[in-house]
């Protein structure tokens, strides 16, 4: 089971900001998620799969929080 | 030789761009009129405390090519003895807009003010946006330099105009709120003044103490708050500076036609750019959109830096500001300088829609937030507002809180606890005496070791532990800890922030990129164009200057910015034994990745190798 947060400006689209996504044992690439939610991986900046920065090929355990947050930088 | 017996005369010195035309003498550097003097060349204005006088000097050669920190750095390693006393007569405040102030270019306007910091013993260039650098630029000012020592601990306020320059006496400004200040110059002067104001940390020579800055609209405090050089102005007997540019005009171009090219290039790539565009999080959010992504990477101070999550850093989040700030009548998206397409400013107001503060940013929601375990942003911005009016820089003293909670003078988690300590700061009992040196003093006299603190100056709001990238920034910036000086937050894609691998090049790079911001008075919000295509710099200087400066020509002045600074540094006595994070963050784990930070002395040693 992955634990999908939405953050910031990517609630706008209607998405989250907390679901839950059943996708077996495994589920795929956070490509792959970003796909099934519907989301532009254009509109992401960040993504955080258990607490741990990551990016879009990285494939995804069976079980894990993923956050996803839109273009960002530290000021 | 017509050409040549028509250049006027003025201050003793020849206008070369001044040429006769129909309607009177034109200047070919400013395209103005002149029947008196040609202000296209920019001045040093040069304080004497000591005399009570003011002397407008040309600008040396040797400070010609510099504007902003580097200029700073370059003034520093001319005029100032390095191992002077920071808060002694030969240590110099010094206040300069960037190279491309005073310009129509957006987001161009941050004022820099520096000298020896009484905090870290070392350089030091804080900068802050707000109209002050714009100001100083259109007045023709390049640097305002204050020197010397007020005779019997007088006090004064420096008021500039297209008129001139001129010194008054402040006694009865003394112990004044920079708030108040601000608006008792504004009362005087007039609205469209800017005013730039030490509060009493400053009077009191606290280390922990900012210099502050009047805005655009609503924005009443932008702090150039750290490394002490509020104590600095206060040393200079300088209570404020008040600057009106009414009647000057934009600062002159020497290839016109390229710069305005280059500047509608980059407002478009702001507004069109996912993070600063008017769709985008910075705008929308401002610093404080990136609260939750700080969280949940692990990385949010909580607790005087002793976990990296906080339970309610939703509360505290970017969209939730917006949308209290909006919902009681503040404001959300605004400026803090009139020429920015970014607009990341807020106004936060309280419940009744009174202000209270503008801006509420990260690293005060991070350092007086999380870091004092406060989990709403009433909290913060009533904390925030009492910071900035008393002139503190809010990174070091919630950091120093942080300890002083630590030591168990206040309690995590109970704002009450807090606003009682910066009470003793604004009363200057012995106990405010020793938080307003900051964290580094406050830890020394509480008997706390576990003080987040470079070279004495405290880490914001990004514990090295989890974001590697930024504890090399921090350990090793001639600035001490300053996120600003190379932010490793976002590097997506690049470094993973939670290993050693690969931060010390990342630092090295954003460390050397950010040194052009800083330089030419661009906010670190607007770098994607340049960072993207730094020949979009290139020709923005070009521009504005005819230098003919190639893409290597930036690269090299980048590097030149940096040595002078660690330069300073060495002849300061400072040396890469202070190039390290507090000891106690190489052994303790921070949660919840429970990471160390491990990246190794020798490859700190190795980021500047020049």
């Amino acid at each position: 089971m992955l634990e999908i947060r939405v953050f910031g400006t990517l609630r706008q689209r209607g998405i989250g900001p907390r679901l839950q996504l059943d996708l077996g044992e495994s589920p795929g690439t956070v490509a792959d998620v970003l796909a099934r939610l519907g989301v532009d991986p254009a509109e992401v900046g960040i993504v955080v799969v258990d607490g741990r920065q990551s990016n879009l090929n990285e494939l995804l355990p069976a079980s894990c929080r993923v956050s996803i947050f839109p273009p960002m930088a530290g000021g | 030789m017509t050409l040549l017996a028509n250049r006027r005369v003025w201050d003793g010195r020849v206008c070369p761009k001044a040429r006769k035309s129909r309607s009177g003498l034109r200047c070919f550097g400013c395209f103005r009129i002149h029947f008196s003097r040609c202000k296209s060349r920019a001045k040093i204005l040069r304080i004497h405390i000591d005399r009570s006088e003011v002397e407008w000097e040309p600008v040396p050669p040797e400070y010609d090519r510099f504007g902003g920190r580097a200029l700073i750095a370059r003034i520093l390693l001319t005029e100032v003895p390095p191992q002077c006393e920071p808060l002694g007569p030969h240590n110099k405040l010094i206040l300069a807009p960037g190279l491309l102030g005073g310009t129509n270019l957006s987001s161009a306007g941050r004022l820099s003010v520096g000298g020896k910091s009484p905090l870290t013993g070392g350089v030091k260039e804080a900068n802050c946006g707000g109209d002050a650098g714009s100001y100083l630029a259109r007045l023709g000012i390049k640097a305002l330099v204050v020197e010397g020592q007020p005779e019997n601990g007088k006090m004064y306020l420096l008021h500039v105009s297209r008129k001139g320059a001129e010194l008054l006496p402040a006694d009865e400004w003394r112990g004044l709120g920079t708030y108040a200040t601000a608006a008792k110059a504004q009362e005087r002067w007039g609205e469209h003044c800017t005013v730039i104001s030490i509060g009493p940390a400053g009077e009191f020579l606290m280390a922990a103490a900012g210099v502050a800055c009047t805005g655009y609209g609503e924005q009443t405090s932008r702090m150039a708050a750290r490394g002490g050089l509020g104590a600095l102005m206060g040393s200079k007997g300088l209570k404020a500076i008040v600057l009106d540019a009414s009647g000057s005009a934009a600062a002159p171009l020497a290839e016109p036609e390229r710069f305005r090219a280059a500047a509608r290039r980059f407002a478009k790539e702001l507004a069109e750019n996912p993070k600063t565009g008017r769709q985008g999080s910075q705008h929308l959010y401002g610093t404080a959109a990136i609260v939750e992504a700080v969280n949940e990477m692990g990385a949010f101070p909580t607790r005087s830096f002793s976990a990296g999550r906080f339970e309610a850093a939703e509360d505290l989040s970017g969209p939730r500001l917006r949308e209290i700030a909006l919902a009681r009548g503040g404001k959300a998206g605004t400026k803090c300088m009139a020429n920015c397409v970014i607009a990341c400013c807020n106004q936060f107001v309280d419940p009744d829609g009174r202000p209270i503060v503008a801006t509420l940013q990260y690293e005060t929601i991070g350092m007086l937030g999380s870091n004092l375990g406060l989990g709403t942003l009433d909290e913060v911005a009533h904390l925030n507002r009492l910071c900035n009016d008393l002139g503190l820089d809010s990174i070091e003293t919630g950091a120093a809180l942080g300890v002083a909670a630590e030591a168990g003078l206040a309690r995590f988690g109970d704002a009450a606890s807090f606003v009682s300590l910066l009470d003793e700061i604004a009363r200057g009992s012995v106990l405010g005496r020793v938080l307003g040196q900051g964290a580094t003093v406050t830890g020394r006299v509480l008997g706390i070791s576990r003080v987040p603190a470079v070279k004495g100056q405290a880490i914001p709001a990004y514990d090295p532990r989890a974001l590697k990238g930024n504890g090399v920034t921090y350990a090793t910036s001639p600035m001490g800890a300053d996120h600003t000086a190379g932010n490793a937050f976002g590097a997506r894609n690049e470094v993973n922030p939670l290993v050693t691998e690969g931060q010390c090049a990342l630092s090295r790079r954003l460390q050397l990129d950010v040194t052009i911001l800083d330089s030419t008075g661009l906010c670190l919000f607007a770098r994607p164009p340049v960072f993207a295509d730094p020949q979009l710099m290139v020709d923005l200087i070009n521009g504005r200057f005819g230098w003919g400066w190639s893409v290597a020509d930036l690269q090299e002045f980048k590097k030149t910015v940096l040595r002078m600074e660690i330069e300073f540094n060495r002849r300061a006595g400072l040396t890469p034994a202070d190039d390290r994070v507090p000891e106690y963050m190489t052994r303790e784990p921070l949660p919840p990745h429970n990471t160390v930070f491990d990246v190794p002395d020798a490859e700190l040693d190795e980021v500047f190798p020049f």
